[in-house]
């Protein structure tokens, strides 16, 4: 037995495209072939002549890995194999971009020839009405008809009148898409020298002298311009006889880039979709769940028929497994599986066909090395590696913005009692040590990791008075251990999955869990008016900051204002720290060394938000008088005396600059290492060494700022002591900037390091 | 073949001095007995004599210029009676004058913007003009470069260059752009003479009345119409009968077989006739035997070679 051997794909990604592979007719599948058979069959004319439209807009939504591409190949395969109705089929792998991107996509698949081609045709029945009827024109018109001879060229050597004829193609153009400039330009396509600015344009470059001589003006650079364009081409290559089917994959990457602000792009999409029935034509959107949730209502009523991918069941798994045995090596068989063994591997996958196929391929190679049939233990033992594959950054970005989104308070990574016992998100309430915390865990598959989880519940609850748990499983929970699993925790644990509704699910556990640890008769009312405020303040702040990025989306320049500030802070910082005397984030006694800008940034947002709460910076040099009356120097020491007789101001100043002598050499550590030989000279993947180096650095910084928490600096943010909206939302301002800042530094000075190294390995 | 000498064994549609594989166009103006081969065909005849009737003396040149416009579909004869127009002029103008003529192509590199084509077609006017060495001094090149982008400017400039006994020609590129007429119409200086051609349009109408453009502003148009199927024969005769082909030995074409090609009915061009006929004597010239006046072409020949050259098959069109 060869890895060549096992009939099940390790990486399990379809292609579309080349598409060759087993396919087990699901509901799915059936109801999708149904959609497209029938717009394929149904004659476009009907028995009294007139025009039927069977064009159609068909979604299919699914998690990832459940087999959407899979049956878009599958369908496109269909399509291509009908010679009845010689339709054209395009496959769309939706780039991370705007709709911009997805019709240049579109435009490059579908290919300069084939709309040359189309115009020809448009342009090749004008010139054959035209020629005067008689015997020898006759063939003319046939090579016309058939295409064998240019039109062009018929109209060159028989002198016909080129421009009544092109001015026809011009009309009919418009009659078909609707598109003044766009039929300006494609009847340029049937001159030579055109093709290439045409071409430009229609990617949406502005039109080049040569067009806009001719009358072509707007182009296809916005998002709404691009879909009517997109729209008018889907007119103009469908419709009539012709069959036109669109398969869009990964719709959903397309969606992630909208904001609500592009109100007119959604309302661009929906007039495309609209296009369909007109032009007769097919489009298949393929993407996760999410997707109908981004789409406006009117888009979604445009939306013929929409398809869920549910798993697979265990006979359907059963049938796929022995059809591929039977590709493979020519015999329909189920063994080395069992139908228990696949039963309990359906049900820990819930069906996923991705993870079902990788679950296969290595039980395969299990069984067959071991020469035993595959058992649940087996599958147990795959299962630990296969599933929570999600990365655990992606876990706590999703639950970090679902409590920012909230305003809710919380201290990532906390240390409740010791190393053994760190919260991933401590949620306090009250001052009494109270709070939920957030666990998060692997896949939960036999008793042990059970008694782990437990174990470490008991650990961080011995801590505190009282603690309520929100356990997030990066993975599965077995089916064998889920009894115990209800059993041992108060809370059923939540199963990460990387969608919104996940989000959702998490808030609603969390809320669940604060009305149990809150009773309302307990609270002080004040208490819980200031936490009320505060949270709305925090809300308010995640939304200035949403606001802040989109208009940097808008403007396209996100990323030069970012290297910007971050030049800016850093000036600020030399600056500041000169007049306060201080070192600062820019300034050593030896050279500075430079970090990537992405990571110094992260640096210097930090310092200088604390140099903005160190109040003692520079206070000193203002007392002494610079004359026999200096007011101000006594103004200045009055102040400083104020300062100085309350302690916990003394305390959070040196909590502060503490925690910022903790940054200072953090940065400089790691500059150090990001110049070291050993990463400066590496040109491939980080060498382990360089990689635990970093590590060590990072956990060095986050074992001395844990015991500096950001709670400490309070009295500087809450300095003033003023009650009034405006003093409340600043304080939150600096609370959330503070919050931003620090949480989990260390994590992403690293993350930006490695992606900064892995990006530009050839520095 | 009849062991004429070689010499006299003539392909009697090939043009003096636009031997096989060169341009068939008439071109008077360059090669004078180009004069001879004009056949009377009225869709070419009848805009000459306009333009004839029109520019009769040097003072409607001197005064105002006059900016030309021919229209017709590809292949009716717009080329040769723009360069049949020019061959007028030099004969029209007196002893003490000449005429400068300056052809301007398109732009090598396909299509490109107005802008571009008029600062190129200044320029080729300015090369003429340097070429020339008399017309007009290196100060005067020098003046006329430096405003080659400004195509008002330029025109207004050339216009005071010309010395009173110049009349400077200016055979511009084919186009389509309305635009670029008008402009050229707008612009166009005293003692000059520009001529233009459009395939793209085939009356008057066609050009200006899409626009709405009044006829003040327009150019002196010509329209060249396609040789009428009762030309065919006409045209034919000519180039066989032509005086200069006395003596000459190639095959006849029968009249039996042009009433033939005429009630066939099918739309040739001028220029697609010139071509079916040359390369159809070049084929029998090539295959030998029976090249003499006692052999009369068929009706089928010249059917055959008419369906060979429309997709390209036979010699390519000038």
């Amino acid at each position: 037995m060869t890895r060549l051997d096992n009939p099940f794909s390790p990486l399990a990604v379809a292609r579309a495209t080349g598409f060759n592979e087993v396919t087990v007719e699901t509901d799915a599948i059936r109801d999708s072939h149904a959609a497209v058979r029938g717009y394929l069959e149904t004659s476009t004319t009907s028995a009294e002549g007139a025009s039927v439209h069977s064009g159609n807009v068909l979604a299919i939504v699914g998690d990832h890995g459940t087999g959407k591409t899979h049956l878009a190949g599958w369908l496109l395969n269909h399509v291509r194999a009908d010679s009845d109705n010689a339709a054209t089929a395009i496959y769309l792998d939706s780039p991370a971009g705007r709709f911009t991107d997805l019709f240049k996509a579109f435009l490059d698949t579908l290919g300069l020839d084939a709309v040359q081609a189309r115009i020809r045709e448009l342009y090749a029945d004008i010139v054959a009405d035209a020629i005067a009827k008689s015997s020898m024109t006759s063939d003319v018109v046939q090579w016309l008809k058939n295409g064998e001879i240019e039109p062009r060229l018929v109209v060159e050597r028989l002198g016909l009148t080129e421009s009544r004829l092109l001015r026809r193609v011009e009309e009919t153009l418009l009659t078909l898409t609707g598109d003044e400039s766009l039929s300006k330009a494609l009847v340029l396509l049937l001159r030579p020298g055109f093709e290439d600015a045409v071409w430009r344009w229609a990617h949406g470059a502005p039109p080049e002298p040569i067009l806009t001589d001719r009358g072509v003006s707007a182009s296809a650079g916005s998002d709404r311009a691009a879909l009517d364009m997109w729209g008018a081409f889907t007119l103009l290559m469908g419709g009539q006889q012709r069959r036109l089917v669109i398969v869009v994959d990964e719709f959903h990457e397309i969606l992630g880039t909208l904001t609500p602000a592009d109100v007119t792009a959604m309302e661009g999409f929906q007039s495309f979709l609209g296009v369909f029935s007109s032009a007769n034509a097919f489009l298949v959107l393929a993407g996760v769940p999410d997707m109908l949730a981004v789409l406006s209502s009117g888009v979604r009523q445009r939306i013929g028929r929409t398809i869920f991918m549910p798993g697979l069941t265990a006979p359907e798994v059963c049938k796929f497994i022995s059809d591929a045995q039977e590709r493979q090596f020519g015999e329909a068989r189920l063994s080395p599986f069992t139908q228990d063994a696949v039963a309990y591997m359906v049900n820990l996958s819930g069906g996923r066909v991705r993870t079902v196929i990788r679950f296969c391929h290595d039980l395969f190679g299990l069984a067959t090395s071991r020469g035993v049939p595959v058992s649940e233990d087996m599958v147990d033992e795959v299962a630990r590696g296969q599933l929570g594959t999600n990365t655990e950054d992606d876990v706590t970005d999703t639950i970090r913005k679902a409590l920012d989104g909230r305003g809710m308070h919380y201290l990532p990574h906390h240390y409740a009692a010791g190393p053994e016992a760190v919260v991933d998100f401590w949620l306090p309430f009250g001052n009494d040590g109270n709070g939920c915390a957030v666990l998060l865990s692997r896949s939960l598959l036999v008793a042990a990791d059970v008694g782990q989880l437990a174990a470490r519940t008991q650990v961080i609850s011995g801590s505190s008075q009282e603690i309520e748990f929100v356990i997030v499983v990066n993975g599965v929970v077995s089916p064998r251990v889920e009894l115990l699993v209800r059993e041992t925790f108060r809370t059923y644990p939540l199963v990460y999955r990387p969608r919104q509704q996940f989000a959702d699910e998490f808030m609603a556990l969390v809320d669940s869990v604060t009305m149990r640890l809150t009773p309302q008769s307990e609270v002080d009312p004040m208490d819980a008016v200031a936490e009320r405020i505060d949270r709305l303040n925090r809300q308010q702040v995640v939304i200035l900051s949403a606001l802040e990025r989109l208009t940097g989306q808008w403007e396209n320049s996100q990323s030069t204002a970012d290297r910007r500030l971050a030049t800016i802070h850093r000036e600020l910082d030399e600056l500041s720290a000169t007049v306060k005397g201080l070192p600062s984030a820019g300034s050593r006694s030896t050279t500075r060394l430079s970090l990537p800008a992405e990571v110094d940034r992260l640096f210097t947002e930090a310092v200088s938000l604390l140099d903005k709460l160190i109040e003692l910076n520079g206070a000193y040099d203002n007392v002494f008088p610079s004359g026999p009356a200096d007011a101000r120097a006594e103004s200045a020491l009055t102040a400083l005396q104020d300062h100085l007789r309350s302690s916990a101001l003394i305390a959070a100043n040196g909590a502060a600059a503490a925690l910022r002598q903790a940054l200072l050499a953090f940065q400089r550590r790691t500059a150090a290492w990001y110049h070291s030989d050993e990463v400066r000279t590496t040109t491939g993947p980080l060498t382990d060494d360089a990689d635990d180096q970093l590590y060590s650095l990072c956990k060095a910084y986050d074992a001395t700022a844990e015991y500096i928490p950001i709670d400490r600096l309070e009295p500087l943010i809450r300095r003033g002591g003023r009650s009034d909206l405006v003093s409340g939302v600043s304080q939150s301002l600096r609370r959330a900037d503070l919050d931003g800042a620090f949480d989990i530094l260390s994590v992403r000075v690293r993350r930006e390091l490695l992606k900064h190294i892995f990006a530009h390995d050839n520095r | 073949m009849n062991g004429m000498p070689p010499e006299h064994v003539i392909n009697p549609f090939l043009l003096p001095q636009c031997g096989n594989g060169k341009p068939q166009l008439l071109c008077p103006w360059r090669i004078p007995d180009h004069s001879e081969y004009y056949a009377a065909i009225k869709g070419t005849e009848r805009p000459f004599d306009e333009f004839v009737a029109s520019v009769n003396d040097m003072a409607v040149l001197s005064d105002d210029g006059q900016m030309v416009l021919a229209v017709g579909g590809h292949g009716c004869g717009k080329t040769s009676l723009i360069n049949r127009c020019v061959r007028h002029v030099q004969l029209m103008l007196p002893k003490e004058a000449r005429a400068l003529v300056v052809p301007v192509s398109n732009p090598i590199g396909g299509p490109t913007g107005l802008t571009n084509r008029m600062k190129f077609v200044c320029e080729a006017i300015t090369d003429g003009l340097e070429s020339d060495r008399v017309v007009a001094t290196p100060e005067q090149i020098g003046r006329l470069n430096a405003v080659v982008d400004q195509p008002d400017r330029f025109y207004r400039k050339l216009g005071d260059t010309l010395d009173d006994a110049i009349v400077l020609i200016v055979l511009l590129p084919s186009t389509d752009l309305l635009d670029e007429i008008l402009t050229y119409a707008q612009l166009v200086p005293r003692k000059t003479l520009l001529l233009i051609e459009s395939a793209s349009f085939s009356t008057k109408e066609d050009v200006f009345r899409p626009a709405g453009i009044k006829s003040v502003a327009a150019p002196m148009t010509l329209e060249v119409e396609r040789i009428r199927l009762d030309e065919i024969r006409t045209f034919v005769r000519h180039r066989l009968d032509h005086p200069r082909h006395q003596g000459m030995v190639y095959p006849n074409v029968s009249d039996k077989a042009l009433e033939w090609v005429r009630t066939l009915g099918f739309p040739y061009t001028i220029g697609l006739l010139q071509n079916v006929f040359a390369s159809l004597y070049a084929r029998l010239l090539e295959n030998g035997a029976d090249y003499d006046p006692s052999r009369d072409v068929t009706e089928q020949e010249i059917t055959r070679m008419t369906m060979d050259i429309l997709p390209g098959k036979g010699e390519p069109l000038s």
